[in-house]
C-alpha cells in the first residue's frame, strides 16, 4: 500500500491557520488506516479538534469511539490554557470545537471500509476518471452545512456513515476535504494525482483560478 | 451569482445597524400590559437585541489567535438626533490605526470586541444535548449600547445617512459582498415617507449586488410574529406594510439559512420581521448577516 499526503491552506491564509488534518497511513497487520478532517472556519480551536479526531480516528477503533477518546484527549489540551482570556475567547471555548472527520481501513486486497460524519470525501479515480464518491457522489450536493462533531463531551455525535467497496489495482483512492472533492467530481482528477509537493500547491492555484472555491486543501492519494 | 462574495478579512462585509432611539421606545411590547408582565420597555429589548447581535458576530470572528476582521460595523441612532454611536475616529483615539478604506462610522469587528461598556453576568439553564438534565451556564455578556428614548422617529434622515455611508462604503470595495442595512424601529416614521428613502439606498451596491435593507418591526399592537413574509396581504397596519415594501428580498444563500432554521420562505420573501420575539429577532439577525461562508 503507497499513500501520500498534500496540504495547502486556503489563499490568503498563513500555514498556522490550516484548519484540516491527516494521519495515515497506519499499518495494522494486513490493513492500513487513514483518516482526515476538516475544522470548521467559525469555530476556535478548529485545527486542534481536527488533528485530535485524526490521531484517534487513524486506528482500529470505530469512528463513535475514536471520537470520544478524542474528546478526551482535546479536553485535556484546553485545560491547560489560560483562563484570563478575552470574554469572546472563553465564549468560543466553552462552545467547542467543530470539524468534519473520514477514517477509512483498506486491506491487502484491496477491500476498504469507510466511516464519515460531514463532507470529507472518498473517491476512486483511475486514468477513466472518478467513478466513485462518497459520502457525496457530485459536486452541486455541497451545501457548505455539513454535519458537524463536537469537541465537547456531552454533545450528541450525529448519525455516522458507513460505506465499503473495492480498490482496482490501477486505480487510486483520494480523501479529500470538501472544496477539493467538489472540484475533482466536477471536473475529473486530471491533473492532481502523483503530483510532488510543488506540483500539487500548482496544481491548486490553477484549481482556484478554475473556480475551486477558495478553503483549506487536503487530499491522501492511496494506491495498491 | 449575486450575493456570493467571499467576506474575508481582506475583502470584510460592512453592517450598518439604524437603532430607532425615539419615545414611542419606552413602551413595553404589545400585550406585555394585558398580561400584566413587569415588561422591559421596546428600546431595552432591541438594545438588548443589538448588543445580543453584535455578540453574536464576534464571536462568529472569533479564533483562538483574536477576533478576524471580516465585519466592518455601524451603528447609527435616531430619535432626538440621528447620529452614529461608534466612529472610526474612537479607533485612532484608542491608539490604532484606521484601516487605508475606513469609513468615519464604520469600525473593524474586533475593536468592538475589545470594547465593550461592560461585561454582565448571564446565567443559562438549558436541557442537555444527552438529555441527562438541565446544564447551568454562567458567562459574560459584553454590553455595548445602553437604551434610549428621547423625541421623534427620523427614520427618513437615518435613511438617508445610511445611503451615504452605503454609497461610500460601496464606492471603496466594489468587488466586496454588498452592505448590509438593518433597521431595528417601531414602525412609526415622523419625517415623512421613509420608502423611497428606501428605495434609494438599495439602489446602490457592488459588483455583487444591491444593498439589503432589512426591518424589524416591534408595534404596540399584540398581532401575532410575521417572519420573511412574501406579500402584503396579511400584514396588519400600514408601518407594517411600509417596512415590508422597504425591505430587500431575502439573496438565496440567506434563503437556504432560513429554511434550515426550519422557516418556510420563497422566492418573494423579504427581510422583514414584525413582532417576532426576542429569541426570533436574533434569529433573524443571524439569518440576516450570514450571507455564506467566512474565509
Amino acid at each position: 500500500m503507497r499513500s501520500r499526503g498534500h496540504w495547502l491552506p486556503r489563499a490568503g491564509a498563513s500555514e498556522s491557520e490550516y484548519e484540516d488534518a491527516f494521519e495515515g497511513p497506519l499499518r495494522d497487520g494486513s490493513r492500513h488506516h487513514v483518516a482526515n478532517a476538516d475544522g470548521a472556519t467559525e469555530s476556535a480551536y478548529a485545527g486542534q479538534w481536527a488533528r485530535a479526531l485524526v490521531a484517534a480516528a487513524c486506528s482500529t477503533l470505530p469512528l463513535a469511539q475514536a471520537i470520544e477518546e478524542a474528546r478526551r484527549a482535546f479536553a485535556q489540551g484546553m485545560a491547560s490554557s489560560a483562563s484570563d482570556l478575552p470574554w469572546y475567547a472563553n465564549a468560543k471555548m466553552a462552545e467547542g470545537a467543530h470539524a468534519c472527520v473520514l477514517a477509512v481501513t483498506i486491506e491487502a486486497g484491496g477491500q476498504w471500509s469507510a466511516s464519515a460524519v460531514g463532507d470529507c470525501c472518498l473517491l476512486l479515480a483511475s486514468g477513466e476518471g472518478v467513478r466513485f464518491g462518497w459520502p457525496i457522489g457530485e459536486a452541486s450536493a455541497f451545501d457548505h452545512r455539513p454535519d458537524l462533531v463536537s469537541s465537547r463531551l456531552d454533545k450528541v455525535i450525529p448519525e455516522i456513515l458507513h460505506a465499503t467497496g473495492v480498490l482496482g489495482k490501477e486505480e487510486m483512492m483520494l480523501l479529500c476535504t470538501d472544496a477539493v472533492a467538489a472540484y475533482v467530481l466536477e471536473r475529473g482528477a486530471d491533473g492532481v494525482i502523483g503530483l510532488d509537493e510543488a506540483g500539487f500547491e500548482k496544481w491548486v492555484e490553477r484549481a482556484r483560478r478554475d473556480g475551486m472555491r477558495n478553503d483549506d486543501v487536503t487530499v491522501i492519494e492511496v494506491r495498491r | 451569482m449575486p450575493y456570493s462574495a467571499e467576506i474575508s478579512r481582506t475583502s470584510p462585509a460592512a453592517i450598518l445597524f439604524l437603532l430607532d432611539q425615539s419615545a414611542s421606545m419606552q413602551e413595553p411590547f404589545g400585550g406585555a400590559e394585558q398580561r400584566g408582565d413587569a415588561a422591559p420597555s421596546r428600546a431595552r429589548v432591541l438594545a438588548d437585541v443589538v448588543n445580543r447581535l453584535l455578540q453574536n458576530l464576534i464571536l462568529r470572528c472569533a479564533k483562538e489567535d483574536g477576533v478576524r476582521d471580516y465585519f466592518s460595523i455601524g451603528v447609527i441612532g435616531y430619535g432626538e438626533r440621528v447620529q452614529p454611536l461608534i466612529r472610526q475616529s474612537d479607533v485612532v483615539m484608542a491608539g490604532e490605526e484606521p484601516s487605508a478604506s475606513a469609513l468615519p462610522e464604520l469600525v473593524p469587528v474586533s475593536f468592538l470586541a475589545d470594547r465593550p461598556l461592560r461585561l454582565e453576568e448571564r446565567v443559562q439553564r438549558s436541557g442537555r444535548d444527552d438529555g441527562r438534565g438541565m446544564e447551568v451556564r454562567r458567562s459574560r455578556a459584553p454590553v455595548w449600547f445602553d437604551p434610549e428614548a428621547r423625541n421623534g422617529t427620523p427614520m427618513c434622515q437615518a435613511l438617508d445617512l445610511a445611503t451615504r455611508i452605503v454609497r461610500d462604503w460601496a464606492a471603496l470595495h466594489p468587488r466586496s459582498f454588498p452592505p448590509i442595512v438593518i433597521n431595528v424601529t417601531d414602525g412609526e416614521a415622523t419625517d415623512g415617507n421613509p420608502l423611497p428613502y428606501a428605495q434609494h439606498l438599495r439602489e446602490y451596491g457592488t459588483d455583487d449586488g444591491e444593498a439589503l435593507l432589512f426591518n424589524i418591526h416591534r408595534s404596540g399592537s399584540t398581532e401575532a410574529a410575521v417572519e420573511f413574509p412574501d406579500a402584503l396581504a396579511g400584514l396588519p397596519d400600514e408601518y407594517a406594510r411600509t417596512l415590508y415594501q422597504m425591505s430587500s428580498k431575502l439573496p438565496f444563500t440567506m434563503r437556504a439559512a432560513a429554511e434550515a432554521e426550519g422557516l418556510a420562505t420563497s422566492l418573494d420573501s423579504r427581510g422583514f420581521v414584525f413582532n417576532a420575539d426576542p429569541g426570533a429577532l436574533v434569529r433573524f439577525l443571524e439569518i440576516g448577516t450570514r450571507p455564506g461562508h467566512l474565509r
